[in-house]
């Protein structure tokens, strides 16, 4: 089912996504940055990008007529000046009703071989089903939303553009993840350091990068990559006893009780607050957390223990994910309403 | 070999029609009307004998009183079978005999009708009927069913037949949602029944005549009571018991309840 582009294609897809091209048109204007130092951006080939698709998207991602009583949009909880993170606990839905997870940030999505904190989705594509259907979230159906797209002219002809046809769930579905896989970030001072730009990092924030990849700290262990992920589901101790299942919830195995996706760090000062639950309000208590080994939980991850950072190597170590902020990310006007 | 070649050329065409789904046969050719007969089975739903209706009361095999606000079930994969045991696949049709996409239906209480599948069978006396209740890891034509992308589906496999995990793509199988008295307060429980590993397989023995001679319609009983009736005749699952025993979206009160799907004598093919 999961049939991507070829390799032509995706080198066609880069090429007109290259902006350097001083002779393309306006209309080949670029329609997601792909990062030279990233692997190519994987896209299926049942829902191909298009400015079309995209710009859909943004628009149904906004839209509070996506919520059973108009309350809420995408945009309500993955707000860009928090990297399509939500500074709440956990989100807020329709009619005042509260989840149990914290709203995940939306950054490089389309590199992510699975959706929400338990992994459970494999596609953007059917992540996209399940907020608008969720009764603590948007608590909708796809009758009813399709429905009032219809009533809407400007809508039918942005469909008509995007798909070639009427409102339907396969084509919100398809443009809300065409959209959200633009959502490019590559350009933090880290990545600039990677670079080349040897000014990029500071003295504090180098000490911090050399604690993230080393064996002192081993936060590489799963933030890796050009993504700062394995993109792996792991037990990082945080309790004893969750009240979450986590993993389990998905593959009703003892041995995923507790276990999560690992997210990316990118931006990771912006989204506040951390872990599943949005437990910890702030970085510093994430390293303390990591410092101390974990609560031991039989699911924890074997490469926790406590590591015996001394203030000044916690500092560091803020100090570097502070420099994983792409601040033309999160003014990027392409993803504004 | 002329009605060979206009079958070929109708099958084709309805093979171009990009807007409808193109499953393919069980077997390998379709069924002239004169080698096949439609024969309508209506599920009649009960408790221990006594008429079932949404919200009515009932009581079960241990006395416990309970109502039922949900109950909804894919059947897929219908097949007869002979004598010594050899199955055929067949099809489940419309009213008007047409193929239903993906060979499966839901039967929803809650939509009157649902509860007859029509089923397409070959001409002669059958030993007896199997399907799967549930929606397969794969459709007929081979391609991925159960955890497809449901916004790309029709009813029954829509997101808003209600039969869809969002979080966990992929469908549930079986419902029943409702309360129970236990003393003077209501429980509710329900139990939402998916995974590959509990789509349930149902065998009904009883002899189907599927030529003009034979009945157009059969009965198939359905008792919802031995739903609740485990091993050993125990109340399991318990609808008065624990959280734990009363709501289920999968785990091991899940495998429970496909376990009775399928081995209770819930589903009895009447005479």
């Amino acid at each position: 089912m999961r049939r991507f582009l070829s390799a032509a294609a995706i080198a066609t897809l880069v090429a007109v996504g290259c902006s350097s091209n001083p002779e393309a048109p306006p209309s080949q204007a670029p329609l997601f940055d792909q990062p030279a130092d990233f692997p190519p951006m994987p896209v299926p080939a049942d829902n191909q990008l298009t400015a079309d698709r995209i710009a859909l998207g943004r628009r149904l991602f906004f839209d509070k007529e996506l919520s059973r009583t108009r309350e809420v949009s995408c945009g309500s909880c993955h707000l860009q000046e928090n990297a399509f993170a939500d500074p709440n606990r956990v989100s807020v839905g329709i009619e005042g009703r509260t989840g149990t997870r914290n709203a995940p940030a939306l950054i490089n999505l389309a590199w992510n071989t699975s959706f929400f904190w338990d992994g459970g989705v494999p596609t953007l594509e059917q992540q996209a089903i399940a907020p608008i259907i969720n009764p603590l979230e948007m608590d909708m159906t796809f009758g009813e939303l399709t429905g009032r797209l219809k009533g809407d002219p400007s809508y039918l002809e942005l469909f008509r553009r995007a798909y070639g046809a009427e409102p339907a769930p396969e084509w919100v579905t398809k443009a809300i993840a065409s959209f959200v896989r633009t959502m490019v970030s590559s350009n933090s001072r880290y990545d600039r350091h990677r670079r080349g730009e040897t000014q990029a990092l500071d003295a504090s924030e180098k000490r911090g990068m050399e604690l993230f990849f080393g064996e002192r700290a081993e936060c590489f262990h799963c933030h890796v990559g050009f993504n700062l992920t394995n993109n792996a589901i792991r037990g990082n101790g945080l309790y004893a006893v969750y009240a979450d299942s986590g993993r389990a919830r998905i593959t009703e195995r003892e041995s995923d009780l507790g276990r999560f996706k690992v997210p990316t760090l990118r931006n990771i000062a912006l989204t506040a607050p951390y872990m599943h639950d949005g437990s910890l309000a702030t970085l510093e208590e994430v390293v303390e957390h990591y410092n101390s080994g974990g609560k031991g939980h039989p699911n924890q991850d074997p490469t926790l223990h406590p590591l015996g950072l001394t203030d000044q190597e916690k500092r560091d170590l803020v100090a570097f994910m502070q420099a994983l902020t792409d601040s033309g990310f999160v003014a990027d006007p392409r993803f504004r309403e | 070999m002329r009605i060979f070649l206009l079958l070929a050329a109708v099958l084709f065409v309805a093979a171009c029609d990009s807007d409808q789904p193109t499953p393919t046969s069980p077997s390998t050719t379709e069924l002239p009307d004169t080698a096949s007969r439609v024969i309508a089975f209506r599920i009649v739903t009960s408790a221990s004998g006594l008429p079932f209706a949404l919200d009515a009361p009932l009581t079960n095999t241990f006395g416990v009183s309970y109502r039922t606000s949900m109950l909804r079930y894919y059947v897929s994969q219908p097949a007869v079978f002979d004598s010594l045991g050899h199955s055929t696949p067949v099809w489940l049709v419309d009213a008007a005999g047409n193929q239903l996409p993906y060979n499966l239906t839901l039967v929803d209480a809650e939509k009157p009708g649902s509860e007859v599948i029509r089923l397409r069978l070959p001409h002669g006396t059958h030993a007896g009927l199997a399907f799967s209740i549930g929606v397969p890891l794969l459709g007929p034509d081979g391609d991925t069913l159960n955890h497809s992308d449901a916004s790309t589906h029709d009813y029954p496999l829509n997101v808003d037949a209600d039969m869809y995990w969002g979080w966990k793509p992929g469908y549930v199988h079986f419902k029943v949602e409702g309360k129970a008295d236990s003393g003077s307060t209501s429980l509710p429980f329900y139990y939402h029944v998916g995974e590959d590993r509990r789509l349930t397989s149902i065998t009904l023995t009883g002899s189907i005549v599927a030529t003009k001679e034979g009945p157009s319609e059969r009965t198939i009983g359905f008792d919802l009571n031995n739903l609740f009736v485990g091993f050993g005749g125990r109340p399991s699952p318990n609808i008065i018991g624990s959280t734990f025993e009363r709501i289920a979206n999968n785990g091991p009160v899940a495998d429970t309840v496909a376990m009775n799907l399928a081995n209770s004598g819930l589903f009895t093919l009447k005479p």
